[in-house]
């Protein structure tokens, strides 16, 4: 039986070894030892090879030898030891450079692993690449997806889905509430994540009439089954229904749409009335192979003139123009968070150069000071070649010392920087040892020990061609530049930063029109057969009102089919009595269903008329309550009140009365200009998910259990969806902002305190250098503050020549921000002055220590040291 | 100066090629250091040393046959040059010097 070594190992010590006979007896030696070891564990010996292999790279690096230092090859161990020693020599400088580089490596890596972690995560879907959203920001009907399912050719799969929230009943009696998907079978056996356990849904799952089925997902299936795999083929009560368990979905994989912990085939039967008027379903195809997006474009922009002739009322001219549109099917969450998260990455990629340069100009500071030493060795015929080689293994070293740093920094950054975007489910971080983030890391390293090394090497080389040897003066404009370029980016993120923050001040000024203190929202999705009875909606709506107003420390509650700020908005469109229009030329305005109390709970006060009242409830809606913005838009002058409008596609011609005129509130985009509303009884309209809204005497922790005692109390098959006060809804509306601000405002101030320490460093060497000067100066009468303000002059210039590039830079380069941006633009003047002025401030602050120090020179000891 | 200079390991490398004879190369060294001295040297520094050594011109090496065992390398045996012969005796003779009227002073 023979062994034999891994390769790697044996390449690496063959590195290592000198050539000729003594290195391949040694590596001889190591086989025969390696196979006498491996005959009792191989695990054992070939870590004891590896172990050999470690002190032999350890002692080439540490001694080296002296016989063959004739190769290149060892001519870098020499230098790799001599950099070390320098290393050694000033902890101090060596320690402060990888710390700042190791930082700033870090950072980059951080933000890319996140970047890396999100762009993996946003799709749930087998093949993203070829799976498309069709009008990805639209709903569809079951039965518009059904039609255009049966006439497509493009897609090897279509299909649609739903989310929801459901109540599981546990064997012992009680419930629980989990989110769900509903999904055609054929879509979700394109889910990249298939159950490991039972098995997919099937298309015989999606007949009516057949035995309804689920798929429990792991983490459920590990919660409420106790991960007991008997669980398949039982039969669980979900919101109401038998359900046969036929599958347990992988651990972590992912619904599409967010957090859902179970499966169910999506049905609809067709003689339903809502088969095409309820718009709920999100259609994705995976295309065929062979067809491009552009064939899917075309076939679909002819169902698309088809489907406006038949549903008019799915294709309002305002929502992108009626156009259709196909996209990746993860493009939203892409798009959501590749703005943002690019931004970031460009901020840390700025700080990296600008820390690079600062190390650089160091290196070159110090280049200088070594200058006898470099010259001394090239006049005794070190070549040029071989001093840059020095040069470069010097910047090699601390780089890679750095890369350490870098990647423990990253390791521990990425997760935090993620846990951060708590407004984005999909953003999350990748490890740092995998193979992208390592990629990564290696390409910014390389690109930072190529500044590093550059900085030195380029001023040698220049010193070298003209003939001189590194003089002190040479290197003075190169390190003014160079700072310069510093101040130009610190600039260049002072302004994102500001920008940023002028955003995130704007977003919290915005008028709400409610207090956001104090009030909670619940959101609620009670079983369709509680929904198809108005009778039963109507007393479940009163018995949840009722009892959760009724609870200590609640001052009201109210009913709402949307969360303010978090909900899909519902538009209906708007046909006048008095000057009827076509469905499509219709203007519309998105629709609240609420309970009378909302108008209260909410803050909201009556302008005209009355308000929702215990009057309005009909079996459709009788009466309509306006905002002033929409009193305003469609009335003008006039008063809504008594006006009839109808609002039901499908009832063109059912008019209905406004009754009342109420106060604007915002409860759509937080971003967004005024917005019109129109409110009409949620019992008269029943919805499937409605969202109780609570208004508390105070935030106290002990009213969120109270609340969903009392909702399992009035049903406990309702399901609560989600609990959170509507602060957090808020402060999640402008959560991205908010990040970024904080990230980039953090990365603005490191570069700016780098830029000061770079014109710190530049004036210090000024100073030391012109010592002789300033003493002459100071001898023929200058005054101490004439010699200080020069100084400082001096530093303030350069940052001035930073901050005027780096504000041209900002003026074109912050367009990127524009995206992010509220109320405040990328030409606003006042960013541009703020910036500078913090620079400024910084270049006088690093320039006063060597100005002061300049300013108590004593003349007469100057001048008699020379 | 340092020519005359043998580092303790350095010594006990030489002592252990001197005892095995014609029989010594890498791990026969390795082994008898080990077995005689107490020794268990890391690979990097035993063949270093080696290398430092034939270096200095103490001693030579050459090559005996490759086996497939040794992934068809060589052995790389070595033998003390005159130089190195010379150089053990007077370590030896001056560690003897040093010795010299102590043998009792330990062994209390």
């Amino acid at each position: 039986m023979s062994f034999r070594p891994p390769r790697w190992l044996e390449r690496i010590a063959e590195w290592a070894l000198p050539a000729g006979l003594s290195g391949q007896g040694a590596l001889g030696d190591l086989t025969e030892e390696f196979q006498r070891r491996a005959a009792e564990s191989g695990f054992r010996a070939t870590a004891w090879y590896a172990k050999q292999t470690a002190s032999i790279v350890a002692y080439r690096i540490l001694t080296g030898s002296g016989a063959d230092s004739q190769d290149t090859h060892s001519d870098i161990l020499m230098d790799v030891r001599w950099a070390f020693r320098l290393v050694l020599k000033h902890p101090g400088f060596a320690l402060g450079v990888v710390a700042v580089l190791g930082l700033g490596l870090g950072t980059n890596v951080a933000v890319f692993s996140v970047v890396d972690g999100t762009f993996r995560n946003t799709s749930w879907w087998g093949e993203p690449d070829r799976t498309m959203g069709l009008w990805p920001e639209r709903y569809w009907s079951f039965g518009m997806m059904e039609m255009y399912r049966d006439e497509q050719s493009a897609y090897r799969s279509i299909g649609g889905w739903r989310e929801s929230a459901y109540a599981i009943r546990m064997p012992d009696g009680t419930s629980t509430s989990v989110n769900g998907v509903e999904i055609t079978p054929e879509l979700f056996r394109e889910l990249s994540a298939q159950p490991p356990l039972g098995r997919a849904l099937d298309d015989d799952d999606a007949f009516l009439g057949v035995e309804p089925v689920v798929v429990l997902g792991e983490s459920l299936w590990r919660r409420s089954f106790g991960a007991d795999p008997g669980v398949l083929g039982s039969v669980v009560d979900v919101s109401g229904t038998s359900m046969r368990v036929v599958g347990v979905q992988a651990a972590g994989a992912k619904a599409p749409g967010g957090r859902a912990e179970m499966w169910f085939p999506l049905i609809m039967d067709p003689r339903d009335d809502d088969y095409f008027r309820q718009t709920d379903v999100k259609v994705v195809g995976v295309l065929a192979s062979g067809v491009t997006t552009d064939d899917a474009w075309t076939e679909v922009d002819a169902f698309n003139d088809r489907l406006a002739r038949l549903f008019p009322s799915f294709f309002t001219p305002d929502w992108d123009d009626g156009l259709v549109r196909i996209a990746r099917a993860d493009e939203s969450q892409r798009r959501l968070i590749s703005t943002p998260l690019l931004l970031l990455l460009g901020g840390t990629a700025l700080l990296l150069l600008v820390t690079a340069l600062n190390v650089g100009n160091l290196l070159l500071g110090r280049a200088i000071e070594r200058r006898r030493e470099l010259a001394v060795r090239a006049a005794i015929g070190a070549g040029r070649g071989r001093i840059v080689q020095q040069l470069l293994v010097e910047a090699g070293v601390l780089t890679a010392l750095a890369v350490g740093v870098g990647l423990y920094a990253g390791a521990l950054g990425g997760p935090w920087i993620g846990s951060l975007f708590v407004g984005e489910a999909v953003v999350t971080s990748s490890s740092v040892l995998s193979g992208p983030v390592l990629l990564f890391a290696l390409a910014v390293t390389f690109g930072a020990w190529v500044i590093l090394a550059g900085v030195p090497v380029v001023h040698f080389l220049r010193a070298q061609r003209t003939g001189l040897t590194l003089r002190p003066h040479s290197g003075v404009a190169v390190q003014r530049s160079l700072v310069a370029v510093q101040a130009a980016l610190a600039t260049l993120l002072l302004v994102s930063a500001t920008l940023l923050v002028a955003t995130v001040g704007n977003l919290r000024s915005v008028p709400l029109g409610y207090e956001t203190e104090n009030l909670l929202a619940v959101e609620l999705s009670p079983p369709e057969d509680r929904l198809t009875d108005s009778t039963v909606a109507r007393g479940l709506y009163d018995g949840l009102v009722e009892r959760v107003a009724a609870l200590p420390g609640v001052e009201g509650a109210a009913l709402t089919a949307r969360t303010p700020l978090r909900g899909r908005v519902l538009r209906a469109p708007i046909n006048l009595e008095a000057d009827p229009v076509d469905q499509v030329q219709a203007p519309n305005a998105p629709w609240h269903k609420v309970t009378p109390e909302y108008f209260e709970v909410m803050g909201m006060e009556l302008v005209e008329g009355r308000l929702l009242g215990s009057e309005d409830r009909g079996r459709i809606p009788t009466a309509v309550v306006v905002n002033e913005t929409l009193a305003e838009q469609v009335w003008g002058d006039q008063s809504p009140v008594g006006q009839r409008i109808a609002i039901d596609p499908h009832m063109w011609s059912w008019f209905v009365p406004v009754v009342g005129v109420v106060t604007d509130i915002r409860t759509g985009d937080i971003t967004g200009g005024a917005e019109p509303a129109l409110y009409v009884s949620l019992v008269e309209s029943p919805f499937k998910d409605v969202t109780l809204m609570i208004r508390t005497s105070n935030v106290d922790g002990s009213v969120v259990p109270a609340v969903r005692r009392a909702v399992a109390e009035v049903d406990d098959m309702v399901p609560v969806r989600a609990v959170m006060w509507m602060d957090e809804v808020v402060r999640a509306a402008y959560s991205t902002s908010w990040v970024i601000m904080g990230l980039l405002v953090a990365l603005a101030v490191l570069a700016t305190v780098l830029g000061a320490i770079g014109i710190y460093a530049a004036l210090s060497q000024h100073v030391a250098i012109t010592r002789k000067e300033i003493g002459v100066r100071m001898a023929l009468g200058a005054e101490p503050g004439e010699v200080v303000g020069s100084v400082v002059r001096s530093g303030l210039l350069i940052a001035l020549a930073g901050i005027a590039v780096g504000s041209v830079a900002a003026a074109f380069g912050a367009r990127v921000l524009d995206s992010l941006l509220f109320e405040v633009s990328t030409g606003t003047p006042w960013v541009y002055a703020a910036s500078a002025v913090a620079l400024c401030l910084a270049a006088v602050v690093a320039g006063w220590v060597p100005a002061s120090r300049a300013g108590r020179l004593p003349p007469a000891e100057v001048l008699r040291g020379e | 100066m340092s020519q005359d200079y043998l580092g303790e390991f350095e010594q006990m490398v030489l002592l252990s090629i001197m005892r095995l004879g014609t029989d010594a190369y890498g791990l026969g060294i390795k082994d008898e250091l080990e077995s005689t001295a107490g020794r268990s040297p890391s690979s990097g520094a035993l063949y270093t040393t080696l290398d430092r050594l034939e270096r200095k011109g103490l001693l030579e090496s050459y090559a005996g046959d490759a086996s497939s065992e040794r992934g068809g390398r060589p052995r790389r045996y070595v033998k003390l040059t005159p130089a190195g012969q010379e150089m053990l005796a007077r370590s030896r003779h001056t560690l003897l010097a040093l010795w010299d009227g102590l043998e009792g002073a330990l062994d209390r």
